[in-house]
């Protein structure tokens, strides 16, 4: 079987790393990016079935990449998740373009599941 | 000889002075001629009706048959026989053309001294005559004595009350009476009243007021004559009856301008003889001189007292005037209250007794005793009043009487305080509450007069601009002083400054509240405002601290699961505990200051319409026809406002992008079911089949400028919301139509609680 690939785009070094690990260890094939900017040019080689995306970052921001990547690369149809470690994100309406929005948490259960839901559909 | 004799007798008796000397004359010639006994019984006016005795007679027996033997006088004959005390005694009555004198009786007869029985007679008779004439004489004098003495003096009165002293006085002794008594007739009251009286002490005189036609004066007032009562007849008999303890009196009219102003009685002459006609015509023309200097100085006395009130009330109007700028301070509505109560106790004029302050509830239709200044006893009135100083301002007054009531809440007020009526209950606080003015309770017994002891008291009522705000009652119980219409006038004066003065107390106290309640208000903001600032502090911090959090709680997590070794195993699950730790901390110190910052609330729909279409009013031009539509009594729907105007914001938006000739614009909103229906048509060209589907994808759109997240997001907002959107072609002419269904809270009180969450 096919390994789906997982662009996972954080500022933190650390975060990059353990979701890395630990989507690695479940099976994925997993490619980072520090910045938005970075991200939109990995996009551009790197298949990505699925995008996690941090909201808060320097340069380019997360929901500005989310536009970016929804505009440049709309017929790819990348389902992309939104991390962050602020709740009240989901209250801002331009979040509501991506497809799912997480709080960040050392706990990956939530991001798996939804990794799992979305790359069914 | 006996010539000698007579001629001698006559002379003496012309000589000699006065009736007793006289009669001492007769007596001795009578011994001369050989008599035996001889008396004289008086009828004149000089000595009244009195036996004499002359020679030899038995007074003392005498003098109870007075009445009978002058009964028995037959005036026919010259002589005539008639037998007294068991003797025929001869008798010739002493009498000339215009009055008789009396009778003289003497015995034995001599048959042959018939002539100088008649020579006696006639002397006699010129000799009574004379004496009577000579006293008539003095007496004129005297009086004209007394006329001069008092009109001399009464000129040098301008008192009425000292001037009717010293008439009374004057008359008294004029006549040698026992006491006199002036009655003038008080036009307030309608009555006789006692002005003036001397030496009458040990007399019971009527001093209440005497009406028309009661008793001798009042018959005297009522018929404009004058009475004279003497000893012994009916009226006298029933004059001791009546308590008044005198046998005889002179009672005549005081008349000004043919009106009866008063009366005259003088009462017992002193002394040998009674009243006389004489003595009537005396005091009447003495009535008649003092009648009009009596009117005169009665009416400068009513100037006088006329100009004193005036003064008074200036003074009044002055401490009104003062009272009423403290009463338009702003101040408690108590402490003005009792300002106004206090006033109403204050000064001579004013200064009730005691007062007190009913305030009216218009929903229950009671009247609350509120405040009562005043005493409960007569002698709390007196140590009051003794520890209040006589000559201090007004305004110091009435600090100085709030400091010792202070000090005691009295009894009085306590009372009061336990006081609560309906206004049926009492009449005449349902009068005055009618009426709306001053009513005074006179001669009563109702419930107020019995709780309070009086039997007159005054209610004044304080109008408010819509309402009776209450009503004021006041009394003189200890000083019985009457309430005069001229205190009604005042007090409505100064009702209706207390009630504007209680209005404004009562718009103070409410500013007051208000005031307080917007400094309690600021304060709790500056509280969120503190918390807000705390949650913004504690919200970078979470998001500085979550990732190196998450990262170190991911990491340990992996390290558990790709060791075999126990030791790491187990030491990695601490670090993961731990760090799940500090995260729920950080998630509840979130949940804390969230709770203050996001709020549910209910939304107006035509206020969210108007605002969006006010917010785009540049979108319109003159070629877009608006038409809102939205039915009265739509519910409010749970959503926030703001949230709820962005969708239609996005609706609006497309709907007017979709006709860029121009064309109408509906929007309408109403209740169906239990949800509202949010309804916008554009006339525009319509969508199309491959759109249709894909309408609300995100940043799918068929604009040529725009990213193509609005009608997503409002999708999202309404499901959420656990609502519905769609859109659709028009079946009828051209354009498209977006409908939202939005479930309403039709529970009113679900709704009322969902209102109050937003406080």
């Amino acid at each position: 079987m096919k390994k789906h690939k997982i662009l996972v785009v954080d500022d933190e070094e650390n975060i990059r790393l353990l979701y890395k690990l630990d989507l690695e260890d479940e099976g994925y094939e997993v490619e980072v990016a520090e910045s938005g900017e970075e991200a939109l040019e990995k996009l551009k080689t790197f298949d990505a079935d699925l995008i996690t995306l941090d909201i808060k970052m320097p340069g380019m921001g997360g929901i500005d990449t989310l536009h970016e990547i929804k505009t440049r690369f709309a017929d790819r149809k990348i389902p992309v998740i939104l991390c962050t470690a602020f709740e009240e994100f989901k209250q801002d309406f331009s979040t509501w373009a991506s497809e799912a929005y997480i709080t960040k948490s050392h706990d990956l259960t939530e991001l798996k599941e939804t990794i799992k839901s979305l790359l069914k559909e | 000889m006996f010539e000698t004799k007579l001629a001698e007798f006559i002379e003496n008796f012309h000589i000699a002075g006065g009736l007793q000397n006289k009669l001492n004359v007769l007596s001795n010639f009578f011994l001369i001629m050989g008599m035996e006994e001889a008396f004289f019984v008086s009828t004149s006016e000089l000595c009244g009706k009195r036996v004499f005795s002359i020679l030899n007679a038995d007074e003392a027996a005498l003098v109870p048959l007075t009445d009978t033997l002058i009964a028995r006088f037959d005036d026919t004959q010259q002589f005539s026989k008639e037998t007294v005390l068991g003797k025929e005694f001869t008798v010739f009555t002493i009498k000339d053309e215009e009055k008789k004198y009396g009778k003289l009786f003497f015995y034995p007869y001599f048959e042959d001294k018939e002539a100088f029985y008649r020579i006696i007679r006639e002397v006699t008779v010129c000799g009574i005559k004379g004496c009577e004439l000579k006293e008539q004489f003095l007496n004129k004098t005297k009086q004209l004595e007394i006329f001069r003495k008092l009109s001399g003096k009464v000129s040098s009165y301008y008192n009425l009350s000292d001037m009717l002293k010293m008439l009374t006085e004057g008359v008294t002794e004029a006549l040698c009476a026992k006491g006199t008594v002036i009655r003038l007739v008080d036009k307030d009251s309608g009555l006789l009243k006692v002005m003036a009286e001397y030496g009458l002490h040990d007399v019971h005189i009527r001093r209440h007021g005497i009406k028309k036609g009661d008793g001798v004066s009042g018959e005297v007032w009522e018929t404009g004559k004058s009475k004279l009562v003497l000893p012994d007849t009916a009226e006298s008999i029933s004059l001791l009856r009546s308590k008044l303890n005198v046998s005889s009196l002179i009672c005549v009219p005081l008349t000004f301008e043919n009106e009866i102003i008063g009366t005259l009685s003088v009462y017992e002459r002193v002394g040998e003889r009674t009243f006389t006609e004489d003595d009537k015509n005396f005091l009447e023309v003495l009535g008649s001189l003092l009648a009009p200097i009596i009117a005169y100085t009665a009416t400068i006395d009513r100037e006088k007292e006329l100009l004193a009130k005036l003064e008074k009330h200036l003074k009044n109007l002055t401490l009104i005037t003062e009272i009423n700028k403290i009463l338009m301070e702003p101040r408690k509505l108590d402490s003005l209250l009792y300002m106004v109560l206090t006033t109403l106790t204050f000064g001579e004029e004013i200064g009730f007794n005691r007062a007190v302050l009913f305030m009216y509830n218009a929903k229950t239709g009671t009247l609350q005793g509120m405040m009562g200044v005043g005493c409960e006893t007569v002698e709390e009135a007196y140590q009051v009043w003794q520890r209040l100083p006589k000559d201090l301002p007004a305004i110091k007054w009435i600090e100085r009487l709030r400091e010792l009531e202070a000090a005691n809440d009295t009894t009085f007020n306590q009372k009061v305080k336990s006081l609560r009526f309906f206004l049926d209950e009492v009449p005449s606080f349902a009068t005055a509450y009618r009426t709306s003015k001053v009513y005074v309770e006179k001669n009563t017994e109702d419930v107020l007069a019995r709780i309070f002891g009086v039997s007159e008291y005054a209610i004044i009522p304080l109008a408010g601009r819509e309402e009776i705000l209450g009503m004021l009652y006041v009394d003189n119980k200890f000083t019985n002083k009457q309430i005069s219409d001229d205190y009604i006038k005042l007090l409505e004066t100064f009702a209706s400054q207390v009630s504007i003065a209680i209005e404004n107390a009562k718009l103070f106290n409410e500013l007051k509240e208000t005031n307080d309640m917007l400094k309690a208000a600021k304060q709790e903001l500056l509280i969120k405002e503190k918390l807000a600032v705390v949650g913004e502090m504690l919200t970078t911090l979470a998001h500085e601290v979550r990732n190196p959090l998450a990262a170190m709680g991911g990491f340990a997590k992996i390290i558990n699961r790709r060791s075999e070794d126990k030791t790491v195993k187990d030491l990695s699950q601490k670090i993961l505990s731990q760090a799940e730790r500090v995260n729920k901390m950080f998630n509840d110190f979130l949940y804390l200051t969230k709770t203050n910052t996001y709020k549910t609330s209910t939304c107006d729909i035509l206020q969210v319409i108007n605002n969006s279409i006010n917010n785009l009013s540049f979108l319109f031009t003159e070629k877009i026809k608006l038409t809102v539509d939205v039915s009265p009594n739509i519910p409010c729907i749970p959503i926030d406002e703001s949230v709820l105007g962005v969708v239609l914001d996005n609706l609006i938006k497309n709907a007017v992008q979709a006709m860029p000739e121009g064309g109408s614009l509906v929007i309408k909103a109403f209740q169906n079911g239990e949800a509202v229906h949010i309804i916008v048509e554009d006339e525009g060209q319509g969508i199309s089949k491959e759109v249709l589907p894909h309408i609300f994808d995100p940043f799918y759109t068929t604009k040529f400028n725009g990213v193509g997240v609005g009608l997503s997001v409002s999708y999202k907002i309404i499901k959420q919301h656990n609502g519905n959107i769609y859109a659709e072609n028009r079946e009828e002419g051209k354009g498209a139509r977006f409908v939202i269904k939005l479930p309403c809270v039709c529970d009113k009180e679900e709704e009322q609680s969902l209102k109050g969450g937003v406080s």
